[in-house]
């Protein structure tokens, strides 16, 4: 009874048109998503900052700029109804395809990712490593911890040193909400260059920063 | 005839456009791989523009899918912002955008450039698209294009090092001019467009990023910022860029810039002048960085 209450009407027309406005992203609205993206993607550790609509998951809204009917999809939920709600929305305002996850050419992490889900990402094949995933995983926090001393950072914040293309010398980004396992994951999903996937970590407040495949990410401190 | 047919019919489009949102995602999906793959060749389903294939569409597709309507954008021709395929693609994004035109090139976001790197060092922010008429720095060397996928895919660059070296032992250096092959970080061999060797340099660990968009052979491939780009030598062959000694701009007096003949009243070459108009006007008016001491050229 009570769990039937909480879930969102998803057969209620006027709650999905909502979730669908607010994921649907106009021309202008995705060129400047682009230009944020396309910015941290290439500068991996710089925290760039999206427009977004009051309540709705950053890193669905930064998917939908860029997914359509030619982009596999795949949103990972955890099961829980709200999250099942947004996913349905994004597939409806993007019209993308529904696929597994190890298919996905693009994956939404609305609860938090795990080591096994980035082990399971497709990771191109060396004649079309393009085809490796472009996850969007929501994450609590993101802050520039370049200058900051690890140790002043609380209890549960990774803090990831990040080297390689794009970075001048090393940049320092602390995370909440991200488990160091899948840090590691990364590391072994992204071993085979030019194969592996591409992250994006979006946070509440829709700050964003780039994880491409390139990147070498040590982990300074974290649980 | 059939355009008006169909406004006739059917009334104007409800958002003339020259590019629609469908094909600009694919664009910007491209790029994202790019940069995530620096050097590789990502293919895209290049799209018809209302310019031949050839003359720009490539770069053209890039800077739509780039530009907004806050955006600067400059291009440029061999250097000079006038030329007629300059003009025209700038008059095009422009009008079809509403961005705002840029000729100085520190102030714009967006260059989209054929032949040309600006000597202006470029900077954190500015997005560098060049036009590439040829995308496959193997096309020379084995003909299979699946030939060629493979040797990427495997690094296996052996072939291109052999059509090197006879280079050298036909002819006593290595003569690729324009299009010199380079090396992205230490895994892609990659053509920098028909930008001359004076500018390959530039590439190397760059301020900004820059896309390479190849609109007839359905390529774009990029370079992130402070990404190594090595142009391909022996250890006993150091890489030189173009210089003539004792040849100096007519207009601003650079020796230090990359200048190109001017025909005279004759017919005859015997006056130089700036590739790069911009920044030859900035020199005259004293608003550019001063030649460097002593003058460099030999190598880079």
């Amino acid at each position: 009874m009570t769990e039937s209450l909480l879930r969102p009407a998803r057969t209620s027309a006027a709650h999905t048109g909502t979730l669908v406005r607010a994921l649907r992203r106009g021309p202008r609205e995705s060129q400047r998503d682009f230009t944020v993206l396309l910015d941290v993607l290439a500068r991996p550790g710089r925290i760039g900052r999206l427009d977004v609509p009051d309540g709705a998951p950053a890193a669905a809204v930064a998917a939908c700029g860029l997914a359509d009917v030619e982009v596999p999809l795949h949103v990972l939920t955890g099961g829980d109804p709200e999250y099942d709600a947004w996913a349905e929305a994004a597939h409806t305002a993007t019209r993308a395809p529904r696929a597994a996850l190890s298919a996905a050419r693009c994956v939404v992490a609305l609860r938090p990712l795990t080591a096994p889900d980035v082990a399971a990402l497709h990771r191109g094949r060396p004649l079309d490593p393009e085809r490796g995933a472009r996850v969007f995983a929501q994450v609590d926090t993101l802050a520039d911890a370049s200058d900051g001393a690890p140790d002043t950072v609380a209890a549960d914040v990774l803090v990831l040193a990040l080297t390689g293309p794009g970075v001048p010398g090393e940049r320092r980004v602390a995370v909440r909400g991200l488990a160091a396992d899948v840090v590691d994951a990364l590391g072994r999903a992204n071993a085979g260059f030019p194969c592996g996937v591409d992250v994006f970590l979006l946070a509440r407040d829709a700050s964003v920063t780039g994880l491409p495949r390139t990147t070498r990410v040590r982990l300074v401190r974290g649980v | 005839m059939n355009d008006q047919l169909t406004a006739r019919l059917a009334g104007p489009p409800p958002q003339p456009g020259i590019f629609d949102e469908l094909s600009k995602r694919e664009i910007r999906r491209a790029m994202l791989s790019g940069i995530a793959i620096p050097g590789y060749q990502v293919p895209f389903g290049s799209r018809e523009m209302p310019v031949a294939r050839g003359w720009g569409s490539g770069g053209l597709q890039a800077t739509l899918s780039l530009v907004g309507e806050d955006s600067r954008l400059k291009v440029i021709d061999q250097g000079e912002d006038a030329g007629v395929n300059a003009s025209n693609l700038r008059r095009l994004v422009v009008s079809h955008v509403g961005c705002e035109e840029e000729t100085d090139t520190r102030h714009a976001d967006i260059i989209q450039s054929r032949h040309r790197i600006p000597e202006q060092p470029l900077r954190d922010g500015q997005v560098l698209v060049l036009q590439v008429p040829g995308a496959e720095p193997l096309a020379g060397i084995v003909r299979d294009m699946d030939e060629q996928r493979r040797m990427h895919a495997e690094a296996d660059y052996a072939k291109m090092w052999v059509r090197l070296y006879e280079d050298v032992v036909h002819n006593g250096l290595i003569t690729a001019a324009a299009g010199y092959p380079v090396l992205v970080e230490g895994r892609y061999i990659m053509t920098p467009s028909p930008i001359p060797r004076w500018d390959v340099p530039k590439l190397d660990r760059s301020e900004a990023i820059t896309v390479l968009s190849a609109g007839r052979e359905k390529r774009i491939f990029a370079v992130p910022p402070h990404t190594s780009v090595v142009p391909l030598t022996f250890e006993d062959r150091p890489f030189e860029v173009e210089h003539t000694p004792g040849a100096a701009c007519r207009l601003c007096g650079s020796a230090d810039t990359y200048i190109v003949q001017e025909p005279a009243a004759d017919g005859r070459f015997t006056t130089w002048v700036c590739s790069d108009t911009d920044f030859c006007r900035r020199r005259r008016t004293g608003d550019a960085p001063a030649p460097a001491q002593p003058v460099q050229g030999e190598t880079a």
